[in-house]
């Protein structure tokens, strides 16, 4: 295990040393996903997590916990794992704030990785899993009682790119993010050689960074 | 088996950044990226747009319960408590940052100290784990010694037994213990109500009209009603005619003050 890290750092100094670039990957300023100011706000909220201000971390849960739970719910699909897992990325947001670093991305896009990586793992691990990929839905967003936090523009910005995208190439990166299948496993279910599934997802991502990339700076 | 070629591996990128790969296959393109700039920039780009699809889904309040539950699970972690940095590693990354900076890394230098930090946490939780790991290691150790103390009484030719049996608080109660003067006693219970709030067992051993012995022989039972347990004795012990179970004030008491739930004689 040891080993394996040792060798993860080697690789990251190296990429680090004869590329000059960064990882994990950061938004270039003019097409982050949320406004600067946003950004701002929520590390300052992080800057006093640090410093063990608890009410720090209220307000990060009140700016992010509808974001994050709708995200959870969609993944995961049943409310109480939904629900224990955020109150699991908040408490690992407490924890493990020393660990957030302003220049791999925005506050909102950590939340959203731990967020995800959490959830990803758990349908990964537990029989969830299967009911979840039973019941997958395509695109559409579930339908749920509650009241909605409001639909922002960057929301927006996403579901218009995400519509436009051929239907092949949007169904087969939405199972991978919210269900955690494996190109493989997508092959599998979609019934599709796998050079087919590759091409599709890489040429789909492609496509949605020149979409985002387009609404955002229009804005 | 050859390692899969640098058109396999960029094909693979989109699903690297989704995440939508084996372990194996993860490592596979981690170290390609890192020896092909072209692949390594193709990933930067759409590693965004990947992030970016958690803003697709419909935002949905969560219950206001878990607010607050959130919050007293950190009012009880405090900053301090937190995971702290140290450990033998330590240098050596610390080392490995400043050879970075020193090769005229400048701002990437920063960023990867960021990456460092991230490492020393995978570190942390390694080692977490192994303590997790060490920590289970003497749970086993201790039980299996419980046990083997457990055995040594019954193995005792001289071990007496006595049957406890309920009284009016506990009607469905019933305990048997066996003890040995050398060895100690083993008490075991079944269908004990848990006791109130503030309240706990202990067990009296009764010696003829003498006032009855406890030092601190309390316990616990579990969700149904049982327990087994060890306690020691000392060899000094009187020669004991019977045993009580009462309820007693958190701690244990001197003399015993409560009702009885449990008595017996010894044959």
């Amino acid at each position: 295990m040891l080993d394996e890290l040792w060798t993860e750092l080697e690789i990251s100094i190296a990429i680090a040393m004869t590329h000059r670039i960064d990882v994990p990957l950061m938004y270039p300023p003019r097409r982050q996903m949320q406004t600067s100011e946003e950004t701002r706000a929520d590390a300052a909220l992080v800057g006093r997590i640090v410093g063990g201000d608890e009410r720090a971390l209220g307000e990060l849960y009140d700016r992010h916990s509808g974001l994050l739970f709708g995200l959870l719910l969609r993944i995961l699909k049943q409310r109480g794992d939904a629900e224990e897992v955020l109150q699991e990325v908040f408490v690992q947001a407490w924890t493990r704030a020393d660990t957030y670093n302003e220049t791999l991305g925005s506050p909102a896009a950590w939340l959203i990785g731990i967020a995800r990586n959490r959830a990803i793992d758990r349908l990964r691990t537990n029989a969830a899993r299967l009911r979840a990929v039973e019941q997958t839905m395509p695109s559409a967003s579930i339908e749920t009682p509650e009241t909605s936090a409001s639909t922002s523009e960057k929301q927006r910005d996403v579901q218009r790119a995400l519509a436009v995208l051929p239907p092949e190439q949007r169904e087969l990166i939405t199972h991978a993010y919210f269900d955690g299948l494996t190109q493989s496993e997508l092959a599998e279910r979609f019934n599709l050689p796998l050079g087919t599934v590759k091409t599709r997802i890489r040429t789909g991502l492609l496509t949605l960074r020149g979409l985002l990339q387009r609404s955002l700076i229009k804005q | 088996m050859t390692s899969p070629d640098h058109e396999e591996l960029r094909a693979r990128i989109g699903a690297y950044v989704l995440g939508a790969l084996t372990p194996a296959e993860m490592a596979e393109v981690r170290a390609h990226l890192a020896g092909c700039p072209e692949c390594a920039a193709e990933a930067r780009a759409i590693q965004a747009v990947a992030d970016a699809l958690a803003w697709s889904v419909e935002p949905i309040d969560p219950p206001a319960a878990i607010r607050q539950r959130v919050l007293s699970a950190v009012t009880s972690t405090t900053a301090r408590q937190r995971v702290q940095t140290r450990g033998s590693w330590l240098p050596w990354l610390a080392a490995a940052a400043s050879l970075a900076v020193a090769a005229g890394l400048g701002a990437d230098g920063v960023r990867l100290r960021g990456r460092i930090q991230t490492l020393e946490l995978q570190l942390r939780d390694a080692l977490v784990q192994v303590q997790a790991g060490e920590r289970r290691t003497t749970q086993a150790r201790l039980v299996a010694a419980n046990a083997e103390r457990q055995l040594s009484v019954l193995a005792d030719p001289d071990v007496a037994h006595v049957d406890l049996k309920g009284q009016a608080a506990a009607p469905r109660a019933s305990a048997r213990a066996l003890w040995s003067r050398s060895r100690g006693l083993l008490f075991t219970a079944s269908n004990l109500p848990a006791p109130p709030a503030g309240r706990t067992y202990q067990l009296w051993i009764i010696s003829g009209r003498a006032a009855p012995i406890s030092n601190g022989w309390i316990f616990k039972t579990d969700a149904t009603g049982s327990v087994t347990t060890m306690f020691d004795t000392p060899t000094t012990l009187p020669a004991p005619t019977g045993m009580a179970v009462t309820i007693e004030p958190d701690g244990g008491t001197t003399a015993p003050t409560g009702a009885m739930t449990l008595v017996g004689s010894f044959k």
